[in-house]
């Protein structure tokens, strides 16, 4: 069975299954550490806006052009801008878990804007009845914001998880691995169509996994009693 | 009691500042219900929002049973508020929460234990006929029912007022009827004194016991709502009173006013309660031979009074005029002279809506 789908592929059947769980490892830590870092920007950004409950037009900036300063770096170049920060964090500079912090920056501050949009949709009405209950900032947030803007923010996650896949192709040039890596270092660059093609598959099969799943949560949370 | 004193608030548009509220003084006694009606932008939401500081005052003070409150801050703002409940014209229910939770909702901000609050919420929802919803989601709930979770949520921490913000606006008649029933109610049985904004004179003739008409930032008049009804001041007042009691003359009426030669009075009469209008009307001709052509007449309900209306032409001469118009005053009418001017005035510039 592994020599049939040597001879067809080029590969070890086992290569696969590792870079399969090493795009998983990625995206999903990348994602809830991109997601914690992505609710107090968003928050920060929603309260402190000239029309937010908190308004602060120097955090507000700040924060804003900081997201944009990092949004505004390709993914490839992100890479090797936070080398330091890396190194100093992971102790060293490649390999699947030292992916992990450029994959993290560049999906925080993305998330971040999504969120905020996310947060921006809920109503007035709903934060100007909360403060009328006598809500504190933090109550606001927690009780009314974060939850009216639920299933939203389970979508942008969702579209999160698809753009940390795609980014995940160009960890392979840390050393990050993955399907991607398996498919331009063993499938594009060494002319193996039939790799390339597997490999095309599996990522359309993971992308479609994370939008249905990410598609249910969201149905799930709107409908929640 | 609830007192406004020298209000001033301005809001900065994009190249002009636009007075919001210019000198208001507005006082509101306990257990009241008390209307403030005008056109959009004339300043009655901002005035609603400075009674639980939404919109803090520029100038003057509000006062709260005596005490200043603008200046509160942190804790003691919260607590302020949360003496006063608050419904919306969209309604602004949690829509990812049940029934229950919504109401829950000011009870759990307060920090009150989750038995007293399961206690409390089934009472409130009992109140407001909604006990098979608790576990509806807003979203399955016709408007009149998502209004009265919004009022049930507003009484949950025992308010002692009520803040009502076009409460009735989104609803159709039957349902605005059924709401500003609940409404009466609540002051009524609980005792709560109900703030209530609007556009629609509807609603301050069927619940409110006083009234405050807003035009550009200031109170142009106020007073108990009959009395404002059947005596309007105020232009602005006028037109708003003609949407429920509509004294327009109809214009082939209006022309033979104009034709009737002179000497003759144009009086509008306003008569409340069991006042016998027709009687009187006889008792004019009989003793002093003044002839009365009637141009319009209406009878009104407000609140739980009733209020008559009339325009009349009389024909006479100026002593029996002088003493007809003395012998109704008598009989119970309040007597407005008119003239043809101020008549084709109503009849052109309609109702204000």
């Amino acid at each position: 069975m592994n020599e049939i789908f040597d001879t067809h592929f080029g590969i070890a059947p086992d290569r696969l299954v590792d870079a399969g769980a090493e795009t998983l490892y990625m995206v999903g830590w990348a994602l809830l550490l991109g997601t914690l870092l992505a609710i107090p920007i968003a928050v920060t950004l929603v309260l402190t806006r000239a029309d937010g409950i908190l308004p602060n037009r120097p955090v507000f900036a700040a924060l804003g052009a900081l997201v944009n300063v990092v949004r505004s770096l390709p993914f490839i170049i992100l890479m090797v801008v936070a080398m330091p920060l890396t190194k100093a964090l992971v102790g060293t500079r490649i390999g699947t878990t030292a992916a992990l912090v450029p994959l993290t920056l560049y999906i925080g501050p993305f998330i971040a804007r999504l969120f905020e949009a996310s947060l921006l949709e809920v109503p007035r009405g709903i934060v100007e009845a909360a403060q009328s209950m006598g809500a504190s900032t933090w109550q606001i947030v927690r009780h009314f914001l974060l939850p009216e803007a639920w299933p939203s923010i389970v979508l942008a996650v969702t579209t999160g998880a698809v753009t940390l896949v795609s980014a995940t192709a160009m960890a392979g040039y840390i050393g990050g691995g993955g399907i991607g890596d398996i498919a331009l270092t063993y499938g594009y660059q060494a002319f193996n169509a039939p790799l390339m093609a597997l490999t095309v598959v599996a990522l359309i099969v993971l992308v479609q996994s994370l939008q249905s799943l990410g598609n249910h949560l969201a149905r799930r949370a709107r409908n929640k009693a | 009691m609830i007192e406004l004193t020298h209000i001033h608030k301005r809001f900065h548009a994009a190249d002009r500042e636009v007075r919001a509220l210019d000198d208001v003084n507005l006082t509101i006694d306990d257990g009241e219900i008390v209307g403030i009606v005008g056109t959009s932008g004339a300043g009655k939401s901002t005035l609603l929002r400075l009674v639980n500081l939404l919109e803090p005052p520029d100038e003057g003070e509000v006062l709260i049973d005596g005490r200043g409150v603008t200046g509160l801050r942190g804790k003691r703002l919260a607590a302020h508020r949360r003496g006063i409940g608050m419904v919306f014209q969209q309604f602004n229910l949690l829509s990812s929460s049940s029934v229950f939770d919504n109401v829950a909702m000011p009870l759990k901000l307060a920090g009150v234990p989750a038995d007293e609050i399961r206690t409390r919420v089934t009472e409130l929802l009992g109140f407001v006929e909604l006990s098979d919803k608790a576990n509806a989601r807003p979203g399955q709930l016709s408007g009149g029912q998502k209004q009265r979770v919004g009022i049930a949520r507003a009484l949950a921490n025992r308010p002692g007022i009520l803040l009502a913000d076009e409460a009735t606006s989104a609803l159709d008649p039957d349902t605005t009827d059924s709401i500003l029933e609940l409404l009466a109610r609540v002051n009524r049985e609980l005792g709560v004194t109900i703030l209530i904004v609007t556009h629609e004179m509807h609603v301050i003739a069927k619940v409110c016991h006083k009234v405050a008409v807003m035009s550009r930032g200031r109170i142009v008049e106020s007073g108990p709502v009959l009395d404002v009804f059947a005596n309007p001041e105020q232009d602005i007042t006028r037109r708003f009173v003609r949407t429920i009691v509509d004294d327009r003359v109809p214009r082939r009426l209006m022309e033979q006013v104009r034709e009737t030669p002179e000497p003759y009075a144009l009086w509008r009469l306003a008569a409340r309660g069991d006042v016998n209008g027709s009687e009187a009307l006889a008792q004019v001709h009989r003793q002093f031979g003044v002839t009365t052509r009637l141009l319009s007449a209406t009878i009104q309900e407000i609140g739980d009074d009733l209020l008559g209306v009339l325009n009349v032409q009389a024909l006479g001469a100026a002593l029996p005029l002088r003493q007809a118009r003395q012998h109704l005053f008598e009989a119970g009418y309040d007597i407005t002279d008119l003239d043809l001017h101020t008549l084709e005035i109503a009849a052109q510039e309609g109702t204000a809506a």
